[in-house]
C-alpha cells in the first residue's frame, strides 16, 4: 500500500490534487462495490508503476457500469497494459460500459481511441479561509526569489492577512484591524480572487474593469505580476472515486 | 414539484447533525430526490464507515420529525503545491425533498455547514454538480467558481443497455416529462440497431397484447446518437432539449408515426411540457 500511495503522489506532483493516503486506498479497495479481481498493479521491473481500482455498480435499467475510481500510472506502457487488464476483466464481468478519468501527465489520447468523452460533473469552488490558500499559492520558487523581501495585505472579502515573502519562506499573519504601514495593500471580493487564482480571470483585466484594487500606484504593476504568478497553471486532479 | 406545496414554517424546520437512526429516512430522501440512488449499505459505505467520517459532517434538515434535506461534508487536505496543503471539505448528496424546494431551505442548510466547514479549519469547500442545472447556476451565485478538471472518457460495450438506464434517468429527473408521456407508454416505441422497447416496457408496466399500429409513435436512434445520449444523463433540461433538437435535425434520430393522429398525440404532448416548464 505504501508503494501505492508514493505513486500517487509522484505522478500528482504537478497537479493540485486531494492528499491520497493509505487510509482512503484502503477504504475505495475495501468497499463492496470492488472486488478482489477488480484492483489491478502495473509492475516494470519489479518496481510498482502504476496501479487501478474497479468498481461495479448497477445503474438505472440494469446497467452495469464499470468505474475505473483511481487511475495512476507513471508511463504509457504501464497504461496500455492496465487498460488492457481491465477491459478484459469488464468482458469477463459482464459489464455494459466503463467510466474513466485520464490520467495526468500521459498523453493518454490513443489509449482512449474510441472512447466518448464523458461529462462528470462541474466542479465548483470557493474560498471560506485565505492564510492557508495564500500561504500555499506563495510558496512556490519563482514567487519567493522573485519578490523576496515584498510585504503585501491581502484584503480578500472579509477577511485581511499580511504576507511576508522571503527566500527562505512565506510568513502569514492575520492583519485584523490595525492597518500594515508596510505592506502593498490588495483589495478584492473572495470570488474575483479565487477566479485569478484558478485562471478564469486575468489580473490585468480584473484591475482594469476595478474588480480588483491596489493601494499605490507603484505597487500596481508588481502585484499584477505576482497574482498572475500565484495562478494555478494546470488542472485540478481529481479521480472518479473523488467525483462520485 | 408536488402541487400541495407545503408552506415553509422557520419554526417548525430544524436543521441539526446525524444522529444514529436518522439512516432509514436519509436513504428513502435520497431515492426520492435522485431515483436509483442506492441502499441504506451504500450510505454507510459512504459516511459511516469512511475514515475521516464524523457525525458531526452530516446534516438533515427535519420538519415535525421527518427528514427532508441532507447533505454531508468530507475533510480532506489538497496539495497545491509539493508540501503544501491546504484543508478543504467536499460537499456531497445535496438534497431536498420535492415538495419543499424554492424555500430557501438549501441556502439555510448550506450557511450552517460552511459555518461548521470554517470552524473546523477547512480553507476551500468544493461541489461537484450537473452542467447547467438550477444547483450549478445558483452556486455560481453563492460565490463559488468552477475549478477546470482532467477529462473523463466512457466506453459503451453495450449501447442499448446505456440507452434504456440514461432513459429511465432522464424521465426520473424530468416528473413533467414522465407524467406527460405516461399515457403514451404503450405506443412510444424506441429503436437503437436491432434493439427495440416500449416505454411501458421501459417503466416495468408492459402488456402482452400488440400494439395498435395506428397508435404508434417510433424514435429511431442512429449508433451516431450515442455520444450525445451518454452525456444525457449529465445535462441540464435546456441542454437536453437543445442536444435532442440536434439529433434530429441531424437525423441521428427520426420519428416515426403511425398515424396523423399519432404525430398530434405527440405534438400536444410536447405542448404541454413546455407550457409546463
Amino acid at each position: 500500500m505504501p508503494s501505492l500511495v508514493a505513486l500517487c503522489e509522484d505522478t500528482l506532483a504537478e497537479n493540485p490534487h486531494f492528499a491520497c493516503s493509505t487510509l482512503s486506498l484502503k477504504h475505495s479497495i475495501s468497499s463492496p462495490s470492488v472486488s478482489e479481481d477488480g484492483v489491478f498493479v502495473a509492475e516494470t521491473n519489479g518496481k510498482t508503476t502504476g496501479f487501478a481500482i474497479v468498481s461495479i455498480s448497477t445503474e438505472p435499467a440494469g446497467l452495469k457500469q464499470a468505474n475505473i475510481i483511481e487511475l495512476q500510472t507513471r508511463e504509457p506502457s504501464s497504461l496500455n497494459r492496465l487498460i488492457e487488464a481491465i477491459l478484459h476483466y469488464c468482458n469477463r464481468m459482464d459489464v455494459d460500459a466503463i467510466v474513466v478519468v485520464q490520467p495526468v501527465g500521459i498523453l493518454a489520447d490513443t489509449v482512449f481511441k474510441g472512447w466518448l468523452r464523458f461529462d462528470t460533473g462541474v466542479m465548483m469552488g470557493r474560498a471560506l479561509s485565505l492564510p492557508s490558500l495564500i500561504h500555499a499559492l506563495l510558496s512556490v520558487d519563482k514567487i519567493k526569489n522573485s519578490f523576496a523581501g515584498r510585504e503585501v495585505a491581502f484584503n480578500i472579502g472579509s477577511e485581511a492577512v499580511v504576507a511576508g515573502i522571503t527566500a527562505e519562506g512565506i510568513n502569514i499573519v492575520d492583519s485584523g484591524d490595525e492597518p500594515h504601514l508596510t505592506a502593498a495593500e490588495l483589495f478584492s471580493s473572495a470570488d474575483t480572487f479565487l477566479r485569478i487564482v484558478l485562471g478564469r480571470l486575468n489580473p490585468y483585466m480584473a484591475n482594469m474593469t476595478g474588480m480588483i484594487r491596489v493601494k499605490g500606484l507603484r505597487n500596481t504593476l508588481w502585484i499584477l505580476r505576482l497574482l498572475r504568478m500565484m495562478k494555478i497553471e494546470r488542472p485540478f486532479y481529481t479521480s472518479l472515486g473523488d467525483r462520485m | 414539484m408536488s402541487k400541495n406545496k407545503t408552506q415553509p414554517q422557520s419554526h417548525d424546520t430544524t436543521i441539526r447533525p446525524y444522529r444514529q437512526g436518522d439512516e432509514n429516512q436519509i436513504v428513502d430522501l435520497l431515492n426520492t430526490c435522485f431515483g436509483n440512488w442506492g441502499t441504506l449499505e451504500k450510505w454507510a459505505e459512504l459516511y459511516p464507515k469512511s475514515p475521516t467520517f464524523s457525525e458531526e459532517d452530516v446534516f438533515v434538515i427535519e420538519k415535525n420529525n421527518k427528514i427532508i434535506g441532507h447533505e454531508a461534508l468530507h475533510f480532506r487536505d489538497i496539495i497545491i503545491h509539493k508540501g503544501h496543503h491546504v484543508s478543504s471539505v467536499s460537499l456531497s448528496d445535496a438534497a431536498v425533498h420535492p415538495d419543499y424546494r424554492g424555500q430557501g431551505l438549501h441556502n439555510k442548510l448550506l450557511d450552517v455547514m460552511l459555518d461548521a466547514a470554517k470552524a473546523k479549519g477547512a480553507g476551500l469547500v468544493f461541489s461537484w454538480y450537473l452542467r447547467d442545472s438550477t444547483l450549478h447556476q445558483h452556486s455560481k451565485k453563492l460565490g463559488f467558481v468552477e475549478i477546470r478538471q482532467p477529462l473523463a472518457y466512457i466506453k459503451v460495450l453495450k449501447s442499448e443497455k446505456l440507452l434504456k438506464s440514461g432513459l429511465l434517468d432522464f424521465l426520473h429527473k424530468s416528473p413533467d416529462v414522465k407524467r406527460a408521456l405516461d399515457d403514451l407508454s404503450d405506443s412510444l416505441y424506441f429503436r437503437l440497431g436491432d434493439t427495440a422497447f416500449s416505454m411501458a416496457e421501459l417503466l416495468g408496466k408492459a402488456d402482452e397484447k400488440a400494439p395498435d399500429q395506428r397508435k404508434k409513435i417510433e424514435i429511431i436512434l442512429e449508433e451516431s446518437s450515442i455520444p450525445t445520449l451518454v452525456r444525457f444523463r449529465s445535462m441540464g433540461k435546456r441542454r437536453r432539449l437543445l442536444n435532442l433538437l440536434w439529433l434530429l435535425t441531424l437525423r441521428r434520430a427520426r420519428l416515426r408515426f403511425g398515424s396523423f393522429k399519432a404525430f398530434i398525440n405527440l405534438a400536444r404532448k410536447g405542448i404541454s411540457v413546455a407550457g409546463s416548464t
